[in-house]
């Protein structure tokens, strides 16, 4: 659980800190203001700085620079890639550079992002040294330590190598970045993972369904994705998947008094997304559930009715909830299920905001959410 | 829906309709929304919210004084304090309009920032001098209070006149907003120029 929240050096977020977070977090704001960008902190932070993780993220935005000679020295291309995950795309070896998603704790030096529940991600320059305490069969490297090279002189002098270091707690590790790809090197993970699901907006289904679904088959989470669908179909009787295609699984469902079996995609975009996200729910228990623009796909009246079980099962399985949303009916919905008083958990709307260059937060607790919406005042 | 970033709350509907027509009347700007707040109360809880809204430039207040202005006075100050924003220790005689942190605050307290009452002591002083019903209003309300009659509280006695003396022009029944368009009540007292500068200024 991230009771706070400080993210550094993060594409457009160069230095955002939430003091407090709630079990269910809704975040606004207009175009560009870093919300996904947020999320995808957040998720980063779950893999503990996973570079399989990053690759994906850089492939999704055309960004993996693929070298074209596989003889050459592949830093350069490596650098240009994951440059575009810091600030300004700023390509700094000093641990200020580096960027960073955490928790905020009491120190004695006041609020300060732990030592201990972290990821931090920086260019270094270092060098290898070779310990050979014990022979082995391949006279490798068994420890790589890395030089900080401030001074511009010592940095001609020296001959490093310049690598990507991954720090998570009280581990870290240096990935050399002068062969392709060097997550290929290494099943290696810093820390230990936290489970997690990442709904994206373009998702009304993702291919991992029939994995999620596999998953807790058979188990009483099968109900909870039965009631959510029957928000949009009340006579959803049961849902399973096939494999129409190889590798490809598509859901299924038979509704009450009828013994055809549909393709769940035949049913429209909003049942789909809404298989997505509560298949991605179920399975995120004691994790998180990110989820890109909520109201993707879903009519303002599905709204609520689907915060409803999100709020309950991220009650029951301890799942913490981010989303994001444009959408005045998604604020609505999501205030009315807090303020509701069967609803134990806590949860807040915060708004993102550019001010001179930075990106600044704006929040509203669940009184405050309430007088909006009874007054009609705009959040987002 | 649209939103407007400059936003003048009001206590009720009859404040609302007054401050249209005289806006009208003036050719003032209109380029705020006039917020029917229902009530102090719920006027008051809004202040801090509507002051979070994105991009939000000018937030306009007109309640009434009612019998204690001091009181309302320090209830207002001790809310924006709470936003850090620090209101100066009395209302200027004028109303108040100040800026601060990009955002611009009005405040006027009917009649006139002074004295006690309300928007329809305010509208008192619109009727015009010439006027020969209106010490008959007044005349009948001591009667009845004399006798006990009235049902209305005298903290509200000012409505019962108003409303009295509107009960007997050409159009029985008008209410002050449309009364002031119908030119029952005249625009020309210091009091309501002094209004529309102060509406003006905050809101230009």
């Amino acid at each position: 659980m991230l009771n706070s929240l400080e993210i550094r050096n993060f594409r457009n977020l160069k230095e955002l800190r939430i003091n407090s977070l709630g079990s269910v977090n809704l975040f606004t704001g207009k175009n560009n203001t870093g919300k996904s960008t947020l999320l995808e902190a957040i998720a980063l932070y779950a893999v503990k700085g996973d570079l399989n993780f990053l690759y994906q993220l850089l492939n999704e935005r055309g960004e993996n620079y693929k070298q074209n000679d596989a003889t050459k020295d592949a830093t350069e291309v490596n650098i240009k890639a994951l440059s575009s995950f810091f600030s300004n795309r700023n390509i700094g070896f000093k641990q200020i550079d580096s960027l960073s998603v955490g928790i905020i704790e009491n120190t004695l030096f006041g609020e300060q992002r732990s030592n201990e529940n972290f990821v931090a991600i920086q260019f270094v320059k270092y060098f290898d040294e070779v310990i050979n305490e014990v022979e082995n069969d391949m006279n490798q490297p068994l420890r790589r330590k890395r030089v900080i090279i401030e001074n511009e002189v010592d940095g001609l002098l020296a001959d490093y190598r310049i690598g990507l270091e991954v720090r998570s707690g009280s581990s870290s590790y240096i990935f050399p970045l002068d062969r392709e790809r060097p997550y290929r090197l290494l099943l290696r993970t810093i820390g230990t993972p936290e489970n997690y699901q990442f709904i994206r907006t373009k998702n009304i289904d993702r291919e991992i369904n029939g994995k999620l679904w596999d998953n807790i088959t058979l188990s009483e989470k099968e109900n909870y994705v039965i009631d959510a669908l029957r928000i949009i179909e009340p006579s959803v009787e049961r849902i399973a998947f096939i494999e129409e295609s190889p590798r490809e699984r598509t859901a299924v469902v038979k509704l009450k008094s009828n013994s055809t079996v549909l393709p769940l995609k035949s049913m429209g975009d909003g049942i789909n997304r809404i298989l997505t996200i509560i298949l991605a729910l179920v399975n995120s228990d004691n994790g998180f559930l990110l989820i890109d623009e909520f109201e993707n796909g879903l009519h303002y009246s599905v709204q609520e009715k689907l915060w409803k079980i999100i709020f309950a099962l991220s009650e029951k399985l301890n799942v913490q909830v981010f989303a994001t949303t444009h959408s005045e009916d998604c604020i609505l919905g999501f205030e009315n299920i807090l303020n509701d008083k069967e609803t134990q958990l806590e949860g807040k709307l915060i708004r993102l905001e550019l001010i001179s260059g930075y990106v600044r937060q704006v929040e509203f607790n669940a009184d405050e959410l309430k007088i909006a919406n009874a007054e009609n005042i705009e959040t987002r | 829906m649209r939103k407007f970033n400059k936003q003048l709350l009001v206590e009720g509907n009859d404040d609302m309709h007054v401050i249209m027509a005289l806006c009208q009347k003036f050719t003032v700007n209109e380029n705020f929304e006039i917020i029917d707040c229902k009530g102090i109360d719920r006027l008051f809880t809004q202040i801090p919210i509507r002051l979070k809204q994105s991009g939000f430039e000018t937030l306009g207040i007109i309640i009434d004084a009612d019998t204690e202005i001091k009181s309302r006075w320090c209830t207002l100050k001790s809310i924006f304090s709470k936003q850090g924003i620090s209101l100066p220790d009395e209302i200027p005689n004028d109303g108040l309009i100040l800026t601060t942190n990009n955002v611009t605050i009005g405040v006027w307290i009917m009649p006139n920032n002074d004295l006690n009452g309300m928007l329809e002591d305010f509208i008192s002083f619109l009727i015009p001098k010439e006027d020969e019903l209106l010490p008959v209003a007044t005349q009948t309300l001591e009667a009845i209070e004399k006798e006990k009659l009235n049902k209305y509280i005298p903290a509200h006695k000012s409505k019962a006149l108003i409303h009295s003396w509107l009960s007997w022009q050409e159009d029985p029944g008008t209410p002050m907003g449309l009364a002031i368009t119908k030119k029952f009540l005249t625009t020309q007292e210091e009091i309501c120029k002094r209004l529309i500068a102060w509406l003006s200024i905050t809101f230009q």
